[in-house]
């Protein structure tokens, strides 16, 4: 048994003291932990760990990890959840352990590698960090002395860390800010800023009376990990649990109610059961009165009508009134009474609703931003919204702390990214990069990929491949990962990362109703100085020479500007040493020092440093219990300066060179109410909750001004099932699989390797299909080749194929062998078609880990997303990921996986949905609302043309 | 996700499918059926060998040296497979060096240890008898005893399987109260059988009655045995599901044509002989009760591992 | 002293984590499994639903493991779990036949039969398994079950609780609650 923890030991949230067993060793141990070999037990073989904590980086919860590394040769041992954690305290899902077979996967990269043939012809020689450095630092400052700054961009998926990008973007002066969020959650995002400013939910599951998911976050979503922990204790303390999901998740296998509506009907249903709490009047009133900004709504829907909150109410009732449950149900596709069931679970929560949607509908259909809207709607009317039990936004949760002498904002506007078509568009249209390169809209000189692999996980993966082939369209692609893509196989430069055990980092996320700033470290590092050993840089820490982007990008800056001329260089100097170039550990030590509220005294308690503490914990609880954060009372010194417009709120003044937040308007600091008090308020230009949004009527959608219901794409009177149609839902996600970068985990992949599409039964039996049948998929740009599965876990109508599986590699030597299968490319019917035939599956192969010769999985998956065409809502941009497909038996000349494209089709799909926008300019001309959120904003001169 | 295979049993009231599940392998494949043969054909060799001592019958050569060499040729092979079906066969010996007094494999070990010893010094008895080196006196004082030790010595090496199988609890099948009974039928009958192929050595009439009805008489009993036993009541629903597999699953064929229709053929051919004057049939349903009994014990062996455990 | 696992079904997500910190744990081969979650299916749509079934070794009182095995290579403690020695075992996979969960295999790397053994090594040393850290839900419940104050003994004294194959009589010391039937 362990000693008594020590007094000045803070009691660690996720630690644990059942009958006698504890769940981690105490931290006063972590230095010298010994542990018994597994293997040789029962004989005692102890074995002597430093205990170092990190952050997974499987997926976006950013859970606590604490490695075990064995002080005798630095291997890594195993990685445990981090008790310390508040987010995760101390637990995992099972990509958080898995982490260990990336580290040790004998597929990585672990040297820079630069094309030496053709693009995607798969010849590559090891190159130094040097030679690579050298060249990239030369054409970017190439391009910024000739005035190319839109040229270079820097494209990445979940980037893992706040703030840090938006250091060296800034300080090179370019917007080259690209994301993935398109393709991800641009739906729910809109839907949800238009009411708060803020873009995600942050439920309060652990203290709510009900919980309505339209997500799966019983076994997965973003927060999966921290989000299930507290779905079941609220749940223990009595919480019904709604679900709406077309397709019987893990998630709805739990719940209370498990309603499988016609996809994209969400909104509708969302909307009855409002118009519901309005019609019964169960509504938090003296929180509608006091939030909602109902006098604009009057004003402008009703403007006969005298201005008092009661007519509001009755307005807004009878506005709503054509949201009968039978409306929604014949919308939905479902019985009536279950929507009343609903609405009376939702009406009785006593403003504890905590609710979640992300993906789902949002992300899947054409309007889909609705439904999120239309969730904040029945949110705002329980009182529900930032109370106890209840759901807040996102920002209330976060802190995004910068590093020393931060850039200024750049001026410059990148229309690659931010094009006038989609001016509320949110964020980055990565989805159409290829279409405008095609089109000649710009051209890129460098362009970085960092954890993205858009050839895979974007729709229209063709496309990709044909812009990023040419070399006219992309001078240099450089692709900063640790594992093989598809992605980077048609990149320039190979550039290996650490893993999320091997790099530096922080992040803050919305787990629970608290605070905390998580701090990923490369756990080798941290432990070469615990024992003492010597090192320059991370990479003399990580395998091969894998290195780490902090280090990079200070390097890669220096290189750019290496006599401070451009004025780049003085960003990335150390705070402590004049002149001379900053460390990592000088960076951290100086934003522990001075960004984070709280952690240099929980650190002077502990006799350590805030960096000693960062190191030794690896996060910090900075909040706890944080609600209703929009009645914060302002004081006078945030109101130093300020003035209340009519409306109420209290502005600073601000110039064309003033730069807004990345959500919010520049100046703008709160509200007064009616009655006198001034509060902190939301980040809409109202700071109220906005029941009408003057943002649409003012970009040109004025009938979008108020929560309503959009027909999708795939409604059920799109589909012609007669004719053999049915919507394909490609987005739903196994608990043990995450995007492309799961393909590098043994562990999981020996958990989940098949790739069925799965069919209800009615449905099968209408086309004659049965489980293992081979059947062809047509989309609107071409078909794949898949295998039926028959259930009952699926709604009539509706089809579902997996997202993470259907990986391929060109080139042996270039790809995961755990999950890709080679793959074939041809041209069958010209240069603009393509067809993707597997040539092998999966199967063992040799290596230094024994485990690659017992792969017994050969099932490489589909890789559907080739065979989407873009579908950008007109709106938030999102791509409509829900598919009308047709579903026919292959046909003789079929293999199970082929993808078929025509690329001209692609581009058709693309002008149609083109189509369906409205390229406006706001007041003053303005490219996009200054609010909404825009990640590494300008100055708010370059928002106007 | 596949669902499962369509001769397992779907629960009635749920019609519950499973989608996900891990299962390992059958841990015992063709060595342990080929040794349940080996050693039923050695012990059964000399349990008909003592048998016809008990009688009076002369079985001559037969009886002096085939029977204790098919005996120790039979223990030594099983001994072979045995070892070879271990993963880590050379700590075999921990079997008598670590042993757990509680296991049936370390007393199976040791009773093919002994039946090893007694079939080694019969057929030494025999053959130094046949070199005349030894008297034909001196040979009946040691073979009677002999053949008094090798009734149970034969019984439990073709029958503690029964014991062990018993102990294997995972596998509902194996829990027949018979099968140590059926164990030695199978014995006699394939031991039996297996000194027939050698009745050129002697011909008499004698001998080949008495071996021919130990062969037919012990067929048609082990027939019986299976029919009782395949057809009655099984008393677990994992020793149901075995069962209908081995009759109307997936070994079906191989249990109704090889296991029992050839068992039947054999016990009627080896009736031809016995008065002991027809030969030819004899020798045939020696050869095919091998087969009859290889047949089925593969069945055996295996539907009662392939009942999903969890 | 009993050491046992209660499981609760009714919080089980699924989600796969016991199982793969027991691999790395125990460094587990691809393939095998000490513990592993099974999924079930019942019902017609729209009344289907999905139960979750975590398996692994009983730790019974009554274990046929032990008694088959040749070489004590499979043993119980004192404290009630089911541990083996890889360097006494033969090989002979009779405790594979013996069980009547499946819950053993024979390591691929190491030739010997292995199964959950509680975590044993970390048992020792005041550690709870590595399954019960990582569970997110705290779904698996471990300590000592002849202890009537145990938080495991009450959830089992005051719940209905089932075990796997209760017809066998080998004494399942893993409890669940909420399994389905079918589980
Ligand atoms: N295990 C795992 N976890 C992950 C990820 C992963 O890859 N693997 N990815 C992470 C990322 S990047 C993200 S963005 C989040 C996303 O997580 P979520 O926002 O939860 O999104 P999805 O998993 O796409 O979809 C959730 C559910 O929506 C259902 N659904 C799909 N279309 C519709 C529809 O039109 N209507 C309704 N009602 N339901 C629909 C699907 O069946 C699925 O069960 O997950 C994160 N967490
Ligand atoms: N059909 C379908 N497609 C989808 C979705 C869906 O639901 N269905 N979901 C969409 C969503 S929500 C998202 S967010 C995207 C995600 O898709 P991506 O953003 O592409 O995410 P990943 O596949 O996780 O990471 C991409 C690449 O990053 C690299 N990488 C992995 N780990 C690291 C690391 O530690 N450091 C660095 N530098 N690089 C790393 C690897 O090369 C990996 O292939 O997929 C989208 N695509
Ligand atoms: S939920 Fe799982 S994958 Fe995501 S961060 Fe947490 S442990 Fe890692
Ligand atoms: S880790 Fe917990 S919740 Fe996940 S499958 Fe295992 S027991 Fe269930
Ligand atoms: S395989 Fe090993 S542990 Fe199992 S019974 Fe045989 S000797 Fe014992
Ligand atoms: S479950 Fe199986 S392996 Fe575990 S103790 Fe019981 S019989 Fe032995
Ligand atoms: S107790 Fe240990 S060995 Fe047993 S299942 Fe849990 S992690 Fe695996
Ligand atoms: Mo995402």
């Amino acid at each position: 048994m362990h000693d008594e923890q020590p007094r000045s030991e803070p009691v660690l949230p996720g630690a644990r003291n059942h009958e006698h067993l504890r769940n981690f060793p105490p931290v006063s141990t972590w230095d010298d932990h010994v542990e018994y070999d597994a293997k040789a037990h029962p004989r005692k073989v102890p074995h002597a760990y430093t205990l170092v904590p990190t952050t997974c980086f499987n997926c976006e919860s950013a859970c606590g990890l604490l490695a075990y590394v064995d002080k005798d040769d630095l291997s890594i041992k195993k990685l445990e959840g981090n008790p310390a954690h508040p987010g995760s305290r101390g637990r995992n899902c099972a990509k958080g352990p898995a982490t260990i077979n990336q580290l040790n996967d004998p597929e990585r990269i672990l040297h820079p590698l630069k094309r030496t043939g053709d693009r995607g012809a798969g010849q590559w020689q090891r190159v130094g960090w040097d030679e690579a450095l050298d060249d990239i630092a030369a054409r970017i400052r190439q391009a910024i002395l000739e005035n190319r700054h839109e040229e270079v961009m820097y494209h990445v998926g979940r980037p893992g860390e706040d703030g840090f990008a938006e250091r060296f973007l800034n300080a090179w002066g370019v917007d080259g800010h690209n994301s993935h969020t398109n393709i991800c959650s641009s739906g729910a995002r809109f839907g949800m800023t238009l009411w708060a400013g803020y873009d995600r939910p942050s439920p309060d599951y652990a203290n709510a009376n009900v919980i309505l998911l339209l997500s799966s976050h019983l076994e997965t979503g973003h927060y999966f990990n921290p989000h299930a922990q507290r779905i079941m204790e609220g749940k223990q303390g009595g919480a019904k649990l709604i679900v709406l999901d077309p397709r019987m998740s893990n998630t709805a296998s739990h719940a209370d109610t498990w309603l499988a509506p016609w996809p994209g009907s969400e909104a509708a249903i969302l909307l009855a059961v409002a118009a519901h709490l309005l019609r019964t009047r169960q509504v938090d009133e003296a929180f509608l009165r006091r939030w909602f900004n109902w006098k604009t709504y009057l004003r402008e829907l009703h403007p006969d009508a005298p201005s008092d909150f009661g007519t509001f109410l009755d307005r807004l009732e009878s506005d709503y009134a054509e949201y009968t449950f039978d409306f929604a149900a014949q919308e939905a596709r479902v019985p009536a009474a279950k929507i009343a069931e609903i609405a009376e679970t939702v009406a009785a929560c006593g403003g504890r609703l905590a609710s979640h949607i992300w993906r789902s509908a949002c992300a899947g259909n054409l309007g889909g931003w609705q439904v999120a809207r239309a969730l904040w709607f029945v949110l705002a009317l329980t009182g529900s919204i930032g109370a106890k039990g209840g759901t807040s936004p996102n920002g209330w949760n976060k802190l995004i702390p910068h590093g020393p002498a931060m850039p200024a904002p750049h001026d410059h506007w990148n229309e690659l990214t931010w094009p006038r078509e989609y001016p509320l568009s949110t964020n980055e249209m990565s989805i159409l990069l290829p279409h405008f390169l095609a089109e000649g809209r710009g051209r890129l000189d460098v362009y970085f990929s960092r954890v993205y692999n858009p050839i895979w996980t974007n729709p229209d993966g063709f496309t990709w491949m044909q812009q990023l082939t040419d070399p006219d369209k992309v001078g240099l692609h450089v692709a900063l990962t640790p594992t093989w893509s598809e992605t980077a196989e048609f990149a320039d430069y190979v550039l290996p990362m650490g893993h999320g055990a091997e790099r530096h980092d922080t992040h803050s996320y919305e787990t629970h109703a608290g605070r905390w700033l998580g701090f990923r470290q490369p756990v080798r590092r941290v432990a070469m100085d615990r024992l003492g050993r010597d090192y320059t840089d991370t990479r003399d820490a990580n395998p091969g020479e894998v290195w780490e982007e902090n280090e990079f990008w200070f390097e890669l800056s220096w290189r750019i500007d290496p006599d401070n001329a451009l004025g780049i260089r003085k960003h990335f100097e150390s705070p402590y040493r004049p002149g001379e170039k900053i460390t990592v550990d000088e960076y951290y030590r100086w934003v522990f020092e001075n960004q984070v509220p709280g952690l240099p005294e929980k650190a002077a308690e502990q006799g350590m440093t805030p960096l000693e503490y960062m190191r030794r914990y690896g996060v910090v609880e900075i909040d706890h219990d944080v609600y209703r954060q929009d009645e914060r009372e302002l004081t006078d010194a945030d109101l130093h300066g300020a003035q209340a417009d009519e409306d109420g709120v209290f502005r600073r003044p601000v110039t064309l060179e003033s730069a807004p937040p990345v959500v919010g308007e520049a100046g703008s600091v709160g509200v007064r109410h009616d009655d006198g008090s001034v509060t902190a308020g939301w980040l809409t230009p109202s700071r109220k909750l906005e029941v009408y949004s003057t943002t649409m009527r003012d970009w040109g959608w004025p009938e979008h001004a108020t929560p309503g219901y959009i027909r999708s794409h795939v409604a059920y009177g799109e589909i012609d099932i007669a004719a053999g149609e049915l919507v394909l839902v490609p987005t739903f996600r196994l608990p043990t699989l995450i995007h492309t970068r799961s393909g590098n985990a043994k562990y999981l992949n020996e958990i989940s390797n098949t790739h069925p599409l799965w069919l209800n039964s009615a449905d099968a039996g209408r086309h004659g299909v049965g489980t293992g049948d081979l059947v062809r998929i047509g989309t609107g740009i071409g078909y794949f080749v898949c295998r039926v599965w028959v259930t009952e876990g699926i709604r009539p109508g509706v089809c579902a194929l997996s997202h993470h599986m259907g990986r391929w590699r060109l080139h042996p030597g270039e790809g995961s062998r755990w999950v890709a299968g080679m793959v074939e490319l041809s041209h069958p019917h010209g240069e603009h078609t393509f067809l993707l035939r597997h040539k092998t599956g999966i199967a063992p192969f040799d290596s230094d880990d024994p485990d690659s010769s017992r792969i017994h999985w050969q099932d490489p998956g589909v890789h559907q997303n080739l065979a989407f065409g873009v579908q950008p809502d007109p709106w938030s941009g999102m791509h409509c990921w829900l598919q009308k497909i047709s579903l026919s038996p292959a046909r003789p000349e079929d293999r199970y996986g082929d993808v078929y494209v025509d690329t001209r089709r692609s581009r058709e799909v693309y002008r149609e949905w083109l189509a369906k926008t409205r390229a406006t300019l706001g007041p003053n001309g303005q490219r996009r609302p200054e609010f909404l959120m825009r990640p590494v904003p300008p100055v708010r001169r370059a928002f106007r043309v | 996700m596949p669902t499962g295979p369509s001769d397992l049993p779907v629960d009635p009231v749920s019609r519950a499918r499973t989608t996900l599940n891990t299962a390992h392998p059958r841990p015992w494949g063709w060595r342990v059926t080929t040794y349940l043969w080996t050693k039923a054909f050695g012990a059964g060799a000399l349990l008909v060998a003592a048998l016809a001592r008990f009688l009076g019958v002369d079985l001559g050569l037969l009886g002096t040296v085939v029977a204790p060499a098919l005996g120790v040729v039979g223990v030594a092979v099983t001994g072979v497979l045995l070892v070879w079906d271990l993963k880590q066969p050379k700590r075999f010996l921990y079997l008598l060096l670590k042993p757990n007094p509680t296991s049936w494999l370390v007393w199976g070990a040791v009773v093919l240890g002994v039946f090893a010893a007694i079939a080694t010094a019969w057929l030494c008895m025999g053959v130094l008898t046949a070199a005349g080196v030894v008297s034909t006196q001196t040979a009946e004082v040691v073979l009677d005893p002999l053949a008094w030790a090798v009734v149970p010595a034969a019984a439990l090496t073709a029958g503690y399987t029964g014991f062990l199988f018993g102990q294997a609890e995972g596998r509902d099948l194996w829990q027949s109260p018979l099968l140590f009974w059926h164990l030695i039928v199978q014995a006699v009958m394939v031991g039996a059988g297996a000194l027939l192929l050698f009745a050129f050595l002697d011909p008499s009439g004698e001998s080949v009655a008495l071996v021919a009805r130990s062969l037919a008489i012990s067929t048609l009993l082990h027939v019986a045995m299976l029919l009782l036993e395949y057809l009655g009541r099984h008393p677990t629903r994992n020793s149901q599901a075995a069962a209908h597999m081995v009759t109307h699953g997936r070994y079906a064929r191989v249990f109704w044509a090889g296991g029992v229709a050839l068992a039947i053929v054999a016990a009627v051919a080896a009736a031809t002989g016995w008065q002991g004057t027809s030969v030819m049939l004899p020798v045939l349903a020696g050869v095919v009760v091998q087969a009859a009994l290889l047949a089925y014990e593969s069945v055996f062996v295996r539907a009662a591992q392939d009942v999903p455990l969890s | 002293m009993r050491y046992g696992f209660a499981i609760d079904q009714r919080t089980c997500i699924g989600c796969h984590a016991c199982t793969v910190a027991c691999k790395t744990e125990h460094e587990v081969p691809v393939g095998q499994f000490r513990t592993w979650v099974k999924y079930v299916e019942s019902g017609d749509f729209p009344a289907t639903t999905r139960d979750f079934g975590v398996m692994r070794c009983n730790h019974c009182t009554d274990a046929p493991c032990v008694r088959i095995c040749p070489t004590k290579a499979l043993f119980k403690r004192d404290d009630g779990i089911v541990d083996f020695d890889r360097a006494r075992c033969i090989g002979c996979k009779g405790c594979m036949q013996a069980c009547p969960y499946d819950a053993i295999y024979i390591d691929e790397d190491t030739h010997t039969a292995a199964k959950c053994n509680f975590c044993a090594h970390r048992v020792d040393e005041g550690l709870e398994p590595a399954c019960v850290v990582v569970c997110p839900t705290h779904s698996i419940w471990v300590g000592d079950l002849d202890d009537s104050g145990s938080g495991i003994a009450r959830l089992v004294n005051e719940n209905p609780v089932q075990v796997r194959a209760p017809e066998q009589n080998t004494g399942p010391n893993v409890f669940y609650l909420g399994a389905d039937r079918a589980v």
